[in-house]
């Protein structure tokens, strides 16, 4: 049977001193009106203005070396900085991949060239990454992409779409997972490999596709010849899908699988408490014994990644229980404060409450889908 | 099913999917009036169903009047049928003819109209509808009033669904002029409140029965791994779920719709309405997950049912309003154990109360 312990972290007194200076920050920020709370804010909430006032602050890759402007923090400092930003809603989407994981895919794979290039300007919070992994006819399957390389003279000729690639209107650049050698049935996962694409460069279209709520939210990127030197590969070719899953691990573990409505359930019990509504608190409060909970996981998680651990199973695991209690806040609320969801909304419990039921059902699909990640766990613990 | 329903059940269902396009509703959902549908439905008698025809009605009663309103559901039609129907019932048991007019009602009984100069929160339809049907204290008396909206300015604002959710601001009203009737305030309360959860329960039932057939066709349609994604069993199961959910939200409503028309309903109401409401978030989420990315874009159908599911649940009481009503009135009926509540005809009745 396998092991399911993970480690416990405590905070220790300058970690929580820590945290009481990022949130003044950012109450003091959002006081001020530099942005305003909202739910899901790390996925759908575009400012360049609070991206760099972090990267100022130097809350952005803030584990990575100092040479490549980083802060040679711990990731549990980093932890604590992205829950704070979750908590209070803030709009962090523009940075928050490349701070997450296409960072620390260049610290793993990539050359000293590219780390000296990308990194740096990740920090500053001025340089945004998408992720390109979903095509139209790959979404859970993903090993059967079709977008291709082929190699030219200095480099690689790309082309493909990408489809749901999340703020392409606003980044950069997109680690891009393209097909290098023919599709091989017996080795499913071999023959594909990772690209930074400038989304400036030739031959891209981006093209949004309108989210349910009407928001421009993700894209479909249209790579026709598009020429990638060949100091834009990452790592190796044809590693492409092992390096991909090792990015998988930071993506599916972190806070943001938590708090993602978060800020409906403290706005929530505010209101209870005002109303004196014990019983609502106490419903509510099961919520937060669930949360507290996979908090502990999480945070046991990011400990074990910062040791080199795989965690591929325990990622799934916070992930699928996660985003199950994100979409639970909503519902729980619903039955707590009678409440008409609204986006134009007075109220902001309506508009906190229209944003986590309108963004709710993306929580479970996002980052691979419960069905594809309970695979992943039920493999995990019988073998 | 009579003869008569089932030619009504099949010129509505005609009429909605010619007429009801995702482009439409998106329109709608926009701002603009659905004027050419508005005037279909109003040609084909649809939008004055139950109510006499000396009264200029269709005729038919409300099972009928609730097996279109399950359409209208089902196709998310984008217009105030529900609202007018409803309100048309109401004008038409004080005798007023009906206009065929897009028209509102709203049911206050925590304020007092005395005019000139009032504004009405949170309007279905409020922008588009001529009139709105006031219940609630005029003056101090409970009244039902006919409220022309021509001269009322409109703040805009819209549930998840996209469907208007207006204040209506009235500058200067006489209200002495205005069409009026003095009622019995338990009994019309109680009236507003059935119908108005058993259209919108049957709007539901409606709209879940469109979510299973997106779903299945798309578990036909979207292969991966090789295959129809209806292959895999985590999938199956989603199917599955949707087909039983959807089943029980019918056996709820058609039982509470006929108790409703042989004037027996007391406790179905409630508990319809807690099972649909509850029902509704957990269909629409399922759909979601089962759709994947395509079923989160606009360019999808499936937003514009889900929408409505997650807005409809909680219009006259949502699972946790009416449990704890049901909850009062099994407190003060303790002489009765469970099974009593569940099986004894003579129950009393579950106050409808005043807010909705
Ligand atoms: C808000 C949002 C943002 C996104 N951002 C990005 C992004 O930035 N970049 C990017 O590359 N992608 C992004 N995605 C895409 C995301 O990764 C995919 O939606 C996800 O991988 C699922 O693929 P799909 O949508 O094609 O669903 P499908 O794979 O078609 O799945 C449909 C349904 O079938 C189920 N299913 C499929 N295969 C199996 C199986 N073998 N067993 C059991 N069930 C199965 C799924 O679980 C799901 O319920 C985003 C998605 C969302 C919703």
């Amino acid at each position: 049977m396998k092991n399911l312990d993970l480690p416990v972290v405590k905070f220790t007194a300058e970690q929580n001193e820590f945290r009481k200076t990022v949130r003044q920050f950012l109450l003091s920020e959002r006081e001020r009106g530099t942005f305003q709370t909202h739910a899901d804010s790390w996925m759908s909430g575009y400012s360049y203005e609070v991206s760099k006032k972090l990267g100022a602050q130097g809350w952005i890759g803030m584990t990575w070396p100092k040479e490549y402007g980083g802060q040679e923090r711990s990731a549990i400092d980093r932890y604590i900085v992205t829950e704070e930003l979750l908590a209070i809603g803030a709009p962090v989407a523009a940075h928050w991949f490349a701070d997450r994981q296409s960072g620390p895919l260049f610290l793993k794979f990539g050359t000293e060239e590219q780390k000296q290039f990308f990194l740096p300007k990740i920090s500053k919070g001025e340089c945004y990454f998408s992720i390109g992994l979903s095509e139209p006819n790959s979404g859970s399957d993903l090993a059967s992409i079709q977008t291709r390389a082929e190699k030219v003279e200095g480099g690689w000729l790309v082309n493909g779409m990408k489809t749901w690639t999340s703020g392409a209107h606003h980044s950069h650049y997109m680690i891009t997972l393209c097909r290098t050698s023919p599709k091989d049935e017996k080795n499913r996962h071999g023959g594909m490999s990772q690209f930074v694409i400038d989304l400036a460069a030739e031959g891209i279209t981006i093209q949004p596709i309108q989210f349910l709520t009407g928001e421009h939210h993700f894209n479909e990127v249209f790579m026709d010849n598009v020429f990638v030197p060949d100091n834009r590969v990452v790592g190796e070719i044809g590693n492409g899908w092992e390096q991909g899953m090792a990015e998988l691990a930071y993506e599916r573990s972190g806070p943001e699988r938590i708090l993602s409505t978060f800020p409906l359930l403290q706005e929530t019990v505010e209101y209870l408490k005002e109303q004196n509504d014990v019983s609502g608190l106490a419903q509510a409060l099961q919520l937060v014994s669930r949360m507290w909970s996979l908090r502990n996981m999480s945070i046991g998680v990011a400990q074990m990644l910062e040791e080199g651990e795989d965690v591929s199973l325990a990622a799934s695991l916070v992930k699928d229980l996660g985003t199950k209690l994100e979409q639970a806040v909503a519902e729980t609320v619903r039955l707590l404060v009678e409440t008409k969801p609204s986006v134009t909304s007075e109220r902001l419990i309506d508009r906190l409450m229209a944003e986590s039921v309108l963004h709710g059902p993306g929580f479970t699909l996002r980052g691979g889908t419960t069905e594809i990640l309970r695979g992943i766990v039920a493999k995990g613990v019988l073998a | 099913m009579s003869e008569m329903l089932e030619y009504i059940v099949d010129a509505t269902n005609k009429i909605l999917k010619k007429n009801v396009t995702k482009e439409l509703i998106d329109a709608s959902e926009q701002g603009e009036w659905s004027g050419k549908l508005w005037n279909t439905l109003v040609e084909a008698g649809l939008v004055s169903i139950g109510i006499d025809e000396e009264l200029n009605g269709t005729e038919g009663d409300a099972i009928d009047a609730f097996a279109v309103l399950r359409l209208a559901g089902k196709y998310a039609a984008p217009v105030p049928i529900f609202e007018t129907i409803i309100a048309g019932w109401l004008l038409a048991d004080q005798q007023v003819e009906t206009t065929y007019q897009p028209t509102s009602f709203i049911m206050d009984w925590e304020s007092d109209l005395t005019g000139p100069e009032f504004v009405l929160k949170q309007v279905p339809w409020g922008r588009h509808v001529s009139q709105v049907v006031y219940i609630g204290n005029v003056n101090g008396r409970a009244k039902l009033i006919l409220l022309p909206t021509a001269d009322a300015e409109v703040k805009q604002n819209q549930n998840i669904a996209g469907e208007p959710l207006d204040d209506l601001h009235f500058r200067s009203i006489d209200m002495e002029a205005l069409t009026q009737f003095e009622v019995e305030k338990e009994d019309l309360a109680e009236k507003v409140l059935n119908i108005g959860v058993l259209g919108k329960s049957a709007m539901m039932a409606g709209a879940m029965e469109q979510v299973l057939e997106l779903s299945v066709f798309y578990a036909n349609e979207r292969q991966q791994f090789g295959r129809p994604i209806g292959k895999f069993q985590a999938v199956q199961h989603h199917l599955a779920a949707l087909s039983s959910e959807t089943a029980v939200v019918l056996a709820a409503l058609n039982y509470a719709v006929a108790s409703f028309e042989d004037g027996t309903i007391k406790e179905e109401l409630p508990l319809a309405k807690m099972k649909i409401s509850e029902a509704a978030g957990a269909v629409a989420g399922i759909a979601h997950q089962l759709h994947g990315a395509i079923g989160m874009t606009h360019e999808h159908q499936l937003h514009q049912v889900t929408r409505r599911l997650w807005a409809w649940r909680e219009d006259f009481g949502n699972e946790m309003h009416w449990a704890k009503k049901l909850a009062k009135e099994y407190v003060d009926q303790n002489e009765l154990t469970l099974w009593d509540f569940i099986t004894e005809e003579k129950r009393g009745n579950v106050h409808a109360g005043s807010i909705i």
